[in-house]
Order: C-alpha cells, then sequence, then structure tokens
C-alpha cells in the first residue's frame, strides 16, 4: 500500500480509448474515488484502463486534479461566482462536446468537486429560461425523431442478427469443413496407433 | 452543441436539480414527461410547502431550511393569452392546458415562475397540487394559506396539513370556514385568521390546539370563554375588565382551559383603556418573586 505522503510522487500509467498511454501523478489520482476503490489499496500493475474515454478528455479530467492537489480540502460544491480565474478558464476554454465528455468522464471517476461545478454550470445555463428556452438548450428528441431512432435501432438489431446467424452459419460450417477432418484424423491415427502399440504388445 | 441532458447518468441529473431552484425544477419538469420523470427520479427533499390559494392566483411558496417562506411557483389567469407564444403544458397526472411562462421575481428577490392559464379553475389547482406531490418529497406537514372568498372554491385534498392561514380584506363568514375545515385536515394544528370576522365561534374552530385571530370582533370574546385549545392569540381584541377576569379566575382555578399554555391579548385601538386595579383586586396575587420563577418564558406560535 502506498502511504499519503509518497502517494504524490508515484506516477500511474492511464490508458485511453485509443489506447494511448500517458501518466498522472498519485495525488491527482486519488481524487477520484473510483480510482481510491479500485487501485489505491492493491497498485497497479501496467496502465490503469479508462478506455471508455478519449485522451483528451482524460487529459483535460486530471489537469483539474493535478491543479487542485494543491488546494484546501474540498467542503461541499462551491457557487461558480467564487470560481477562482484558472477554474473559469480552465471551463471556458472547453468547447461543449469536450464539457460533455469531461461530466461524464468525472462521474465515471467520481471527482465529487468537478462534477458539481460542472452540474453547477448546467444549472446556470437554464438559469432564468422559460421551458420551450429549456427545451432548445437540453435538446429532447421530438416524437418523430424517437420514432425514427426506434425504427434505426430496430433495423440495426435485425441486421445483427443475420449477421449472428449468418456468423454462426459459417461457424458451423468451418466446423464441419476445416475442423472435423483434423479432429478425425487425429483420432483415426490416434486408434491406429493404439492398435499398433497394442499388436506390438502381444508379440 | 446542445446539451444531452437525457444521456447523462442520474448521479449527473441529480447533481443538477440540486444546483437549481424549485422553480427551475418544474418548469423542467414541463419539458416532457421523460425529463418529468428525472425530475421524480431524483427524489428532491423540501422543507415546507404552502399552497395559496386565492381567486385570481393559485400558487406554491416553500420554506427551505433557514430561508423565510416564499412563492416559487405561481398560476394566474389571462383569458386572452397574449405577448408570448403559449406552450401546451402537462400538469399533474394527465391535464393539458396551454400557457405562457415567465420568470419573475418576489418582494425577497426570490425567483418565481408565473404560468398563466386561460382559465385558473379548480382542474388546474388539483392539477398543480399533484404535479409538486409527484416532484418533491416533503419532510415536513404542509401549510395552506387562503384568502376568504376562495374558501368556497372546490379545492383538492391537501394532505397532512398542519397550518392554514386565511387572508382577506372582506369579513369572514365563520359558516364558510367551518365548511371548509371540516374536509380532510386531521393534522390541523394552528389556525391564522387575518381578516375581520362574522359570526360567534363554532364548533370547528374550538377543536384547533392554537389560534390567532388579528381581527377577532365578537368571536374573540367567545372564543376565549371557551377555547380548549393550547395557545391564543388575539389582536385588535375588544374586552373588558369583568371578561379578564372572569378568563384568569377560572385558569387559576383550574375551572376550564386545562390544555392553555399561551395567551396574548392586544387591545383593539377603538376599546377603553382597561383599568389595572379592577382586575387585579378581583384576585388572588402576590408579589412576583423572580427566586420562583423567570421572568419570561418563551413561546413560538406553531
Amino acid at each position: 500500500m502506498t502511504s499519503p505522503a509518497s502517494s504524490s510522487e508515484v506516477k500511474y500509467l492511464i490508458e485511453s480509448s485509443e489506447g494511448n498511454t500517458f501518466d498522472v501523478s498519485g495525488a491527482a489520482l486519488r481524487q477520484s474515488n473510483t480510482f481510491n476503490a479500485m487501485f489505491l489499496n492493491i497498485g497497479a500493475d501496467g496502465p490503469i484502463p479508462f478506455t471508455d474515454y478519449n485522451e483528451a478528455t482524460l487529459k483535460k479530467v486530471f489537469e483539474y486534479c493535478e491543479h487542485s492537489v494543491n488546494e484546501e480540502n474540498y467542503s461541499g460544491p462551491k457557487h461558480q461566482d467564487d470560481l477562482s480565474k484558472w477554474d473559469l478558464n480552465f471551463f471556458n476554454e472547453m468547447d461543449q462536446k469536450m464539457f460533455i465528455d469531461v461530466i461524464n468522464a468525472s462521474n465515471f471517476l467520481d471527482i465529487e468537486r468537478l462534477t458539481s461545478y460542472c452540474c453547477e454550470r448546467i444549472a446556470r445555463m437554464l438559469r432564468g429560461k422559460n421551458t420551450q428556452e429549456m427545451i432548445k438548450v437540453i435538446t429532447l428528441p421530438t416524437a418523430e425523431e424517437l420514432e425514427a431512432k426506434q425504427k434505426v435501432e430496430e433495423k440495426k438489431a435485425a441486421a445483427a442478427k443475420k449477421v449472428a446467424e449468418k456468423a454462426a452459419e459459417t461457424a458451423e460450417k468451418t466446423e464441419t469443413l476445416e475442423e472435423l477432418p483434423v479432429q478425425q484424423l487425429v483420432q483415426t491415427t490416434r486408434n491406429k496407433l493404439t492398435r499398433k502399440y497394442l499388436s506390438f504388445s502381444n508379440e | 452543441m446542445p446539451l444531452p441532458f437525457l444521456l447523462f447518468p442520474y448521479v449527473v441529473q441529480k447533481e443538477i436539480f440540486k444546483s437549481m431552484e424549485y422553480c427551475e425544477m418544474f418548469l423542467m419538469s414541463l419539458c416532457s414527461k421523460r425529463v418529468k420523470q428525472c425530475v421524480i427520479q431524483a427524489r428532491l427533499k423540501i422543507a415546507k410547502v404552502w399552497y395559496g390559494v386565492y381567486p385570481d392566483i393559485k400558487f406554491i411558496a416553500i420554506q427551505d431550511w433557514g430561508i423565510p417562506v416564499d412563492m416559487h411557483i405561481a398560476f394566474d389567469d389571462q383569458p386572452a393569452l397574449s405577448g408570448m407564444e403559449p406552450m401546451e403544458m402537462k400538469i399533474g397526472d394527465d391535464f393539458k392546458t396551454r400557457g405562457i411562462v415567465k420568470a419573475k421575481l418576489t418582494r425577497l428577490k426570490q425567483e418565481y415562475c408565473l404560468i398563466s392559464v386561460p382559465k385558473l379553475d379548480a382542474k388546474v389547482t388539483k392539477s398543480l397540487h399533484e404535479h409538486v406531490k409527484q416532484l418533491f418529497r416533503y419532510t415536513a406537514p404542509c401549510g395552506i394559506e387562503i384568502h376568504t372568498n376562495s374558501l368556497t372554491e372546490e379545492l383538492p385534498i391537501y394532505e397532512n396539513v398542519s397550518k392554514i392561514l386565511v387572508k382577506g380584506k372582506s369579513i369572514l363568514d365563520l359558516n364558510d370556514l367551518d365548511t371548509f375545515l371540516s374536509q380532510y385536515y386531521p393534522n390541523l394544528t394552528t389556525l391564522l385568521i387575518c381578516s375581520p370576522i362574522n359570526g360567534e365561534a363554532t364548533s370547528k374552530l374550538l377543536e384547533i390546539g392554537n389560534v390567532h385571530l388579528s381581527y377577532p370582533g365578537q368571536c374573540g370574546i367567545t372564543l376565549l370563554s371557551k377555547f380548549n385549545g393550547k395557545k391564543i392569540n388575539l389582536w385588535g381584541a375588544v374586552v373588558t375588565e369583568k371578561m379578564l377576569n372572569e378568563f384568569i379566575r377560572k385558569w387559576m382555578k383550574s375551572e376550564g382551559y386545562q390544555n392553555l399554555e399561551f395567551v396574548n391579548i392586544e387591545l383593539s385601538l377603538e376599546s377603553d383603556l382597561l383599568n389595572r386595579d379592577l382586575i387585579t383586586d378581583q384576585l388572588e396575587i402576590e408579589a412576583f418573586d423572580e427566586m420562583k420563577r423567570p421572568g419570561r418564558y418563551q413561546s413560538e406560535f406553531r
């Protein structure tokens, strides 16, 4: 087990969805409750796979963690008005797509402070808006879109089923054409050898 | 790129709702059936709800932890909806209406949403009650603030009500109040009436533990003589030395008022000044001794 004092010096390798690896300090990683629960006590051999998130997102999340390592202990969500210049820059630099990815990654890694800042930021985006304006911000699929999405999903499922059936058929054929003769050959050879051995031993 | 709110995990959605005002959560719940379900699933706790029932406005006021009670959601009627494009909304279980939503500020600078609907009838009141009940988890009994003219309106059954506040400039008919109170309010502990009263104290009024009357008139005298509850507060009362004497004597001798803990009577400006000697002469009194009992007691009118 790594001691808290020394863990800040320890570097961990993180693997992203692209298969790339980069290192993050133990102190930064310790802000993730997911990491704490999974690796802190047992340590990690080789890179830690966070392969549901891309490298850019993970780097952004850990950039935040690295920055907040030296901050005082977290005591509940901080109001957006109280955010430091660095924090504001951190959020303003991100485009919407990256922001969404960061929220999801932060939620998965269970980084309480980052998640609550992001969520408060979303709440702010919706502040002062009426229902129609809110709908524009949060993109609700319309009934037609939902129907279309369902149809696409059904089509995909049907296609996947077909592919699976085809794959199963091909596997069966392969079994009969290639694998069985080999097996039979092995069995036949084994039988022959056994018979030969038996006849030899009788002699 | 818009936010895929419905695709966020439950924890994230809940955290977003936590950063929102109650009125914003209410507006979110009107976005779609699925968003409403998200608000419901977040199971957000609410301190104390006040249902406001006035002839021209129905509202939900919330008394949060350490924050004074203030309005958060309001419905008013605007027969010819104008100014903005009205939107179709589904409130409560299955009530559909068209309305215009506006964000406003209360006197205490609290943000609230005002929804104007073409007809503010019993269906709207019922649906608003259902909707709020579905969205939030109540942690304390509710209160009702009702206008004297709305007492005879068709209202939903408000559950777990502990306080009722009746307001209005028009004279309150105690028979109307009796009819209103005869509905389902078994947990009612406090009744506050801030309007002039017509009639004598009725049986329903005498069943309540804590009663406050701002303009009691003749009702105050009968209520004081028959009161069976714990706390009574009469402002602008018309009482005489004789009445007070009788009341204090009965209370001291335990001939009545067995439950009474607190009495506050403030005289009406029209009433004659009381002669203190006329009261004390009739009673067995002794000099106040701080060693025997404290000089002041603190009592909250709850």
